[in-house]
């Protein structure tokens, strides 16, 4: 993908962000953004959720503690933990059971787990924490209830639980080429938020939790408490097994220590039914870049950190062990580009701004190394970038132009869809695979279409075909219905509503829809997965298929016993592992 | 039980595709319903009515059969306002363009209440709405919604006035109108001059009590009888796919 194509960024009129408060003509462009195959390059950066969060932690000096601990010897029971974030008070409770090694599995459609936990508003009560606790470990089974805002599930890694307990038991700190191979003991399988299953609508959320009034703030905070209770959890086991001998497990290797998470299908249809907030999410990433472009001064001291950050960038990669040969040599070459960067630059220190830096880039370096080094660029100036995370949500309501000239609409879509219309769909190729709902749970699943079963109740997360086909529908419409007006068309063709409320809502947003065909034989899920995943925040992406990837958050994050120490946390990035 | 309005909303849209409503009118449909019944004017009722008739027939086109400047009649050919009012809301923007108030009558509609939704977007461009429609029953009762904008949020307001039979065209009785304008005066001073004279309304909820309800459907959930919630899920179930061990491939293993 060339960044330095003929459409540029000022066709489109906005970045949606309040009061338009960059020039977006400094942005790149939708054609660049938007390519799939970069979304699946993209970083977690300074503006990431989990990031956002735990600044928001520090700053508000948030204080939690434990007032229920009731786990038996093998780590069996519940836990309640009550976080005050000023003058908001929230429960985390979690309910941990037995469950046999045969018996994990991190899909959708899995009915037990290790751990299942929930966010709750206000202390509970006793009567609340018997309502948790029948329908919690139910997970998608159970009924919830409107003060209840989010519901996770996890299990232990077993690679990792089991070990980190016989260690503490016996009075030794795990195997550090354990932990770096691993990186947490407990994996994350869903975390549900936003009304699922008669928990609190968004709106109330955002309403009334000032703290978790951004997008996925509880959701990632749900992540951070599991993180914590599963640290606690071996501590409590190795030293009911052995009271006298047991260490606890010291400070670096928690503070190294994450939360794993599993991700599956079910995020790509969020990026297609969400689209407003995606794009909303485009720009204020590249709003920071642009930014950084223009302001960012480049000066000796500003150097010498970029070059510390890519050592390390380089240290976390070499450190994040994966089995996907596809991913091994992306991983490889990031290193290796990296390695070759860091020795251009400390040959040209002379250099006094970004673009030079961005034309070498462009020019000779991979996807991989470019959204890095643009997400270490931002990560420099705090100052010229941390109010953006004010605006990552996003009103969502598609709101139709029925006033609007028919022919007026087909150009905007000439020219705003044409990767869409240069699809050619009539090629079985094109239309190779269709997304649909399982039975099981709802689970989102790939099915290809010229051999499997379900193509009729395929989910609509063809963009780019329906457009294409409301475009030639346009045209034809045209030659009967020369000045007809949007309002008309859809009088005569009813079933184009929805595209057209659509494009209508689309095109003016500067970064508009993702372009791709989801349904192509050589579309690859992993890079929606991944560009979803870089805004929460997520390091060590490891693909187990081209269908689910394993990942780690907060690794590297700091203690919730630092969070009101004062002091300056926010260095967690690419974490790498601590020495000894 | 009770549900949250996100949950009510991913189900219904469910349903309605299991009926074979194409993506614009699920999407839409599901809108109505919860929108009527958080305001507090039965969508659910409005709903099961439908489920139960003969107003969901997506293969019936609703026809534009007469149009004027500001004017507008569609035949909604005795289709439930889930499907029946798709654009009409928004020809009604489109003709308040030219006139003072734009104006769109549907004959032959169901389920007329669903329209509270419609009027509810229109608002949203900032502009005043109303609808009026003639109880289906016996044609006694003439029901009102009035929407108004108020900073970026949608006012609504409903009342109820009694007719003794005889007083209505019958013509008229099968209509729905629906008619907005940028300025609220011109909707008030439309409805004293579309409507015969009205005396003291035998139901009102005011925008307040509307609100509430809303408030509270939203902080508490919705309430939805068991009965109902299981025929939704039956519903929705048709748009899932069998499982088999190749689906179970096409997500991960």
């Amino acid at each position: 993908m060339n960044e330095a194509n003929s459409e540029t960024a000022q066709e489109r009129t906005t970045t949606g962000l309040p009061g338009e408060i960059d020039d977006i003509a400094d942005l790149r462009p939708a054609e660049t953004v938007m390519d799939l195959q970069r979304l699946g390059s993209l970083q977690s950066f300074r503006l990431s959720f989990m990031r956002i969060l735990v600044r928001q932690m520090v700053r508000d000096r948030w204080q939690i503690r434990c007032s229920q601990f009731e786990l038996d010897d093998l780590g069996y029971g519940f836990a309640v933990y009550v976080l005050q974030a000023g003058t908001e008070i929230y429960s985390f409770v979690v309910f941990a059971v037995y469950l046999a090694d045969g018996s994990r599995n991190d899909r959708v459609i899995a009915d037990q787990w290790d751990l299942t936990m929930a966010l709750v508003q206000g202390e509970v009560t006793d009567s609340q924490l018997q309502h948790l606790r029948a329908n919690v470990p139910l997970q998608e089974a159970g009924r919830m209830r409107p003060e209840m805002l989010v519901l996770s599930r996890a299990n232990r890694s077993k690679r990792m639980f089991d070990n980190v307990v016989d260690s503490l038991a016996t009075g030794l700190q795990p195997d550090m080429s354990r932990i770096k191979d691993v990186g947490y003991l407990c994996r994350t399988t869903a975390v549900y938020g936003s009304g699922k299953f008669g928990m609190a609508d968004w709106s109330v959320v955002q309403r009334s939790c000032r703290s978790f009034a951004r997008p996925f703030a509880a959701e990632m905070f749900t992540c951070f408490m599991l993180r914590h209770f599963s640290v606690e959890q071996v501590q409590h086991i190795a030293s009911r097994r052995a009271p006298e001998a047991a260490v606890a497990l010291n400070s670096d290797i928690r503070r190294y220590l994450g939360v794993g998470n599993a991700t599956g299908l079910g995020m790509a249809p969020f990026l297609i039914k969400h689209p407003q907030l995606i794009a909303r999410w485009m720009a204020v990433r590249e709003v920071c870049l642009a930014r950084v472009m223009a302001r960012g001064k480049v000066t000796p001291e500003i150097l010498s950190r970029l070059l510390a950050m890519i050592e390390k960038v380089i240290q976390h990669t070499w450190e994040t062990h994966v089995k996907d040969p596809a991913q091994v040599t992306r991983n490889h070459q990031l290193m290796a580009e990296l390695t070759n960067l860091s020795e251009r630059l400390i040959g040209h220190q002379d250099f006094t701004d970004w673009q030079w830096l961005k034309v070498r880039l462009i020019e000779r370096y991979s996807l991989d190394t470019i959204e890095t080094m643009y997400a270490l660029m931002i990560e420099l100036y705090p100052h010229l970038v941390d109010d953006l995370e004010e605006y990552l949500g996003a009103d969502e309501h598609l709101q139709l132009r029925p006033e609007i000239a028919l022919s007026e609409l087909k150009r905007t879509i000439e020219s705003q869809y044409g990767w869409a219309l240069s699809i050619d769909f009539r090629k079985p190729e094109s239309q190779h695979v269709f997304w649909y709902r399982s039975e099981e749970k709802m689970e989102p699943r790939l099915g290809e279409r010229y051999v499997e079963s379900g193509a009729d109740k395929e989910l609509p997360v063809q963009v780019a075909r329906s457009v294409k086909a409301c475009h030639a529908l346009i045209l034809s419409d045209l030659l009967l219905h020369t000045d007809s007006d949007v309002v008309h068309f859809l009088l005569r063709h009813p079933d184009q509503i929805s595209i057209v409320r659509r494009i209508q809502t689309m095109t003016p947003l500067i970064y508009g829809d993702i372009r791709a065909n989801l349904a192509d034989q050589d579309m690859q899920p992993m890079h929606l997965l991944r560009a979803k995943l870089s805004f929460f925040g997520v390091s060590k992406f490891d693909p187990k298929s081209r269908l689910w990837v394993r990942n780690t958050m907060f690794q590297g994050a700091p203690l919730i016993s630092e969070l009101d120490s004062g002091r300056d946390l926010d260095d967690w990035y690419f974490p790498v592992a601590p020495i000894g | 039980m009770r549900v949250s309005r996100n949950e009510l909303i991913e189900l219904l849209k469910l349903v309605f595709e299991s009926l074979g409503f194409d993506q614009g009118d699920y999407e839409s449909a599901s809108q109505l319903v919860v929108c009527a019944e958080m305001w507090g004017l039965d969508g659910l009722e409005a709903l099961a009515e439908a489920l139960s008739g003969q107003g969901l027939q997506q293969h019936k086109a609703v026809r534009l059969i007469e149009e004027g400047q500001g004017v507008a009649v569609i035949d909604g050919r005795g289709l439930s306002s889930l499907l029946c009012l798709r654009s009409a809301a928004d020809l009604a923007y489109v003709k308040s363009l030219s006139v003072p108030v734009g104006q769109v009558a549907i004959v032959g509609c169901q389920q007329r209440i669903l329209v509270l939704q419609h009027l509810v977007n229109l608002c949203h461009r900032g502009i005043a709405c109303g609808a009026s429609w003639w109880d289906g029953v016996d044609y006694n009762s003439l029901h009102l919604l009035d929407v108004v904008p108020v900073n970026s949020d949608a006012r609504p307001s409903y009342r109820v006035y009694r007719f003794e039979l005889g007083e209505v065209d019958a013509a008229r009785a099968e209509q729905l109108f629906v008619y907005c304008s940028s300025s609220q005066q011109a909707v008030s001073d439309y409805q004293a001059q579309l409507l015969p004279a009205l005396g003291k309304p035998i139901k009102k909820i005011e925008a307040a009590e509307m609100q509430a309800n809303f408030e509270a459907s939203l902080v508490a959930g919705i309430l939805v009888e068991d009965a109902l919630w299981s025929d939704l899920v039956e519903l929705a179930a048709k748009m899932l796919v069998p499982t088999s061990i190749q689906s179970r491939l096409g997500a991960g293993d």
